[in-house]
């Protein structure tokens, strides 16, 4: 299990870390969620053994990453941009990690076959995301006990996300491998991971277990005879509001039935509560945040 | 152990194209130099191997330069750093193994050379010699390449690495010819009639650059060589002599590669992975070299307007390249006015004669012996052309006779006195003095004599024609002017 205690990180002057606790269990898909800058990167270098921390530690099973040679070798990080060596092609880098890591020459190939890749061409010629998915494609190979990927959809066509997700699916089934996943696409991550983590300005916003992150959030619209007070909604647990003369939209988190039981009690015309998806709640989230800080300046 | 054999494998398999090409430039290299001038047993002044092992000096000072740019450029990339740092080696062997391997591509060209002398059966006197050259070519290379690799251990960017790594040969180059120049100009200024650095102070300041020290120790050999060939003997012990080689030079080399061998490691260790492609803000790279370069510079010839200016600008242009844009800052300007007040230092020395070292005169009883050569103008009828030059050669040895030697200094005071005063109207001749200190140094005098030395001339010449040593009078060229 790998846990983050108390963490700070800074990059020349700035704070890009700030007091981040954070638990990834074993065998799941983690999603790292955050806006560009939020310290997504930064996290998972951290975790890869790449950044030494400047407060706190960083832990798989208890003992701290950095510079120690057993935890680095149950994890492989691809970053955004993996580098290659001059004129080298995925032949060549599966010979590298293979010094590394132990790569499954069997897996290898059918990936290889799969995403319909020349292992023989230089990695200079191949397209952004044909790059992303050797890379990708080397790291499920060698199926270490955690494989980070920094925005792993990045580039990727849809067919191949899908072939990705189903591969490490497979291969969490099979190996007991966990993924570390950081990435914009929010749709992608939705459906993908089991648990997450929101980082906002260095910091954890919402973390825990996918499913229960978005069963909490409520999206809700309602219409009222009168125009609508902002009062009415003190009691509840507002993410963000927005009223427009006798109709309101709000976001709310907390338990589905007393938000119900509340609302009804105000007597709406309409009442809807729609299902959440990922990218709205990190959306409203960011949003909250922003006012909030608006609202303390 | 597995993963480090790992990274040696591949160190191996991504280098392998690039050593062979080396080996192949490095052989050639040192075996062109063979075929092109092969030994002559006649050949006095250059002995066997000598233009090798001038290859061999230069392969080895441009490799120490060169492997610590090449070993360690990953640093300067971040995306190498992604790639090399979590990887499961602890950060002081990935270290200790690219260190190994610059410093075996450093050693390898010596082997080769060592290897080289099976097939030279002429050099077998040589061979002790040479051993002695590579062993310590070798180990200043090494010495280089250490300090280098601690060098660009402080940069974050290649471009940085590469100007620390020529300014680290450079600084040694300039601080021994600017201390040379800054001594050579206070000794011309104090001493007018002659005198060289080595007789008022030791050669210490050739420690600074190993590349030097090296060609020097390769420009003795020839004259160990000639030593040897004219009177036979142990051309190493003739070299050891000849070079001045001090045994306590390699265990301070050692001392040094060692030292900054674990500083370079500690750098290492201490490098934060989110530095690379950052400023370098190491006050170890630019504000110490851009000091110390622009200090030589102002050193070489303080009182020099255009060399002050020269320096200003390499000293701008310099943190500049550290900034990646022009910066002009009051300290900067604060370091060029206190830099510039070096020239304060050439003043002093020479109002102090050289904190008292630098000697125009030595007194009879400070000198052991005396070697002399007067060369007279000798005017015929007052015709310049129909004038000659007499030349005595007086003497083929030194000689300890104190009369004689006091003779010497009371005509060399007088005459440079005149001199110095302006007062010579006529020039008589030149006077070559050696002088061998009782402290074991060397002097060399040059100073003219007038008519007003006439008498004292005189004298001594009375003086000498009495000695057994006089050779006697030996008339040059009598030509001046007039075809025999």
């Amino acid at each position: 299990m790998i846990e983050f205690q108390h963490v700070y990180k800074f990059l020349g002057k700035k704070q890009v870390l700030q007091d981040v606790n954070l638990t990834v269990p074993d065998g799941s898909v983690f999603g790292l969620i955050g806006e560009n800058g939020a310290g997504k990167s930064t996290l998972l270098r951290l975790l890869s053994g790449i950044y030494q921390c400047d407060g706190g530690k960083v832990l798989l099973d208890g003992e701290r990453i950095y510079d120690n040679r057993s935890c680095k070798q149950q994890i492989l990080f691809i970053s955004d941009d993996p580098f290659q060596f001059f004129h080298s092609t995925l032949a060549d880098m599966k010979r590298f990690y293979q010094d590394w890591y132990d790569i499954d020459e069997a897996l290898y190939y059918r990936y290889l076959k799969l995403f319909q890749l020349d292992e023989h061409e230089p990695l200079t010629n191949f397209s952004k995301g044909m790059k992303r998915q050797a890379f990708i494609l080397l790291g499920l190979a060698a199926a270490p006990r955690y494989l980070l990927l920094d925005e792993a959809f990045d580039g990727l066509d849809p067919i191949m996300r899908r072939h990705f997700k189903q591969i490490i699916a497979d291969q969490i089934a099979d190996k007991k491998m966990s993924v570390i996943i950081s990435s914009h696409d929010l749709k992608e991550l939705q459906d993908f991971c089991d648990s997450f983590a929101m980082l906002e300005n260095g910091t954890i916003q919402t973390s825990g277990l996918m499913n229960e992150a978005l069963s909490d959030i409520h999206h809700i619209q309602m219409a009222f005879l009168t125009e609508v007070n902002p009062e009415w909604f003190q009691e509840l647990d507002i993410i963000t509001m927005q009223i427009n003369s006798r109709v309101v939209k709000l976001y709310v988190k907390g338990d589905e039935a007393r938000i119900r039981t509340y609302l009804e009690s105000l007597k709406p015309l309409v009442l809807e509560l729609l299902p959440v998806q990922l990218e709205e709640m990190f959306i409203q989230e960011v949003i909250h945040n922003k006012e909030a800080v608006h609202h303390e300046l | 152990m597995s993963y480090e054999i790992a990274y040696c494998k591949w160190i191996w398999r991504h280098n392998k194209r690039l050593f062979f090409t080396y080996l192949l430039t490095a052989v050639t290299l040192l075996l062109l130099p063979q075929l092109l001038f092969p030994y002559q047993s006649n050949r006095n002044s250059f002995p066997p191997l000598y233009w090798s092992c001038m290859a061999m000096l230069l392969i080895n000072m441009a490799l120490a330069m060169l492997m610590p740019l090449y070993q360690f450029r990953y640093l300067m990339n971040k995306r190498s750093v992604d790639l090399f740092y979590p990887l499961p080696i602890k950060k002081t062997r990935l270290f200790g193994l690219n260190y190994a391997f610059g410093a075996a591509c450093i050693c390898i060209p010596n082997v080769l050379f060592l290897f080289s002398f099976l097939w030279t059966s002429e050099i077998n006197a040589y061979i002790p010699t040479y051993l002695v050259l590579t062993a310590m070519f070798a180990l200043m290379s090494l010495m280089l390449y250490a300090t280098i690799t601690f060098f660009v251990m402080k940069c974050n960017s290649f471009l940085d690495a590469c100007f620390a790594a020529v300014a680290v040969v450079l600084v040694q180059l300039l601080l021994v010819t600017s201390c040379m120049a800054l001594l050579n100009n206070v000794i011309r200024e104090i001493s007018r009639s002659g005198g060289n650095i080595n007789e008022f102070f030791q050669t210490g300041y050739l420690g600074f650059s190993p590349i030097m020290i090296g060609f020097e120790w390769l420009s003795d050999l020839p004259e160990a060589a000639t030593d040897y060939m004219q009177n036979g003997g142990n051309i190493l012990a003739l070299w050891l002599k000849e070079a001045d080689f001090n045994s306590f030079q390699p265990i301070v080399y050692l001392f040094v590669t060692v030292g900054f061998s674990i500083a370079a490691c500690r750098a290492y260790g201490k490098r934060k992975g989110e530095d690379s492609e950052q400023k370098t803000t190491s006050k170890l790279v630019y504000p110490m070299f851009s000091s110390l370069i622009t200090c030589s510079l102002l050193l070489y010839d303080s009182l020099s307007a255009s060399f002050f200016w020269f320096a200003a600008v390499l000293f701008f242009v310099m943190n500049s390249l550290a900034e990646r844009k022009l910066t002009i800052r009051p300290k900067m300007l604060g370091f060029l006015f206190y830099g510039g007040m070096l020239f304060l230092v050439s003043n002093l020395m020479i109002e102090t004669n050289g904190f008292g070292r630098i000697r125009e005169f030595y007194e009879p009883e400070d000198i052991q012996s005396v070697l002399v050569e007067f060369h007279f103008y000798e005017d015929r009828e007052n015709d310049f052309d129909a004038s000659y030059e007499t030349s005595y050669l007086l003497m083929d040895e030194y000689q300890e006779d104190q009369k004689l030697i006091e003779q010497v200094t009371a005509l060399h005071r007088q005459a440079t006195k005149e001199t110095e005063n302006g007062e010579i109207n006529y020039m008589n001749g030149t006077v070559m003095v050696n002088y061998v200190l009782k402290n074991g140094r060397n002097a060399y005098r040059y100073f003219s004599i007038s008519e007003r030395e006439e008498a004292t001339v005189a004298r001594l010449k009375q003086y000498l024609k009495q000695q057994k040593y006089s050779q006697g009078e030996i008339i040059i060229d009598e030509s001046y002017g007039e075809d025999e």
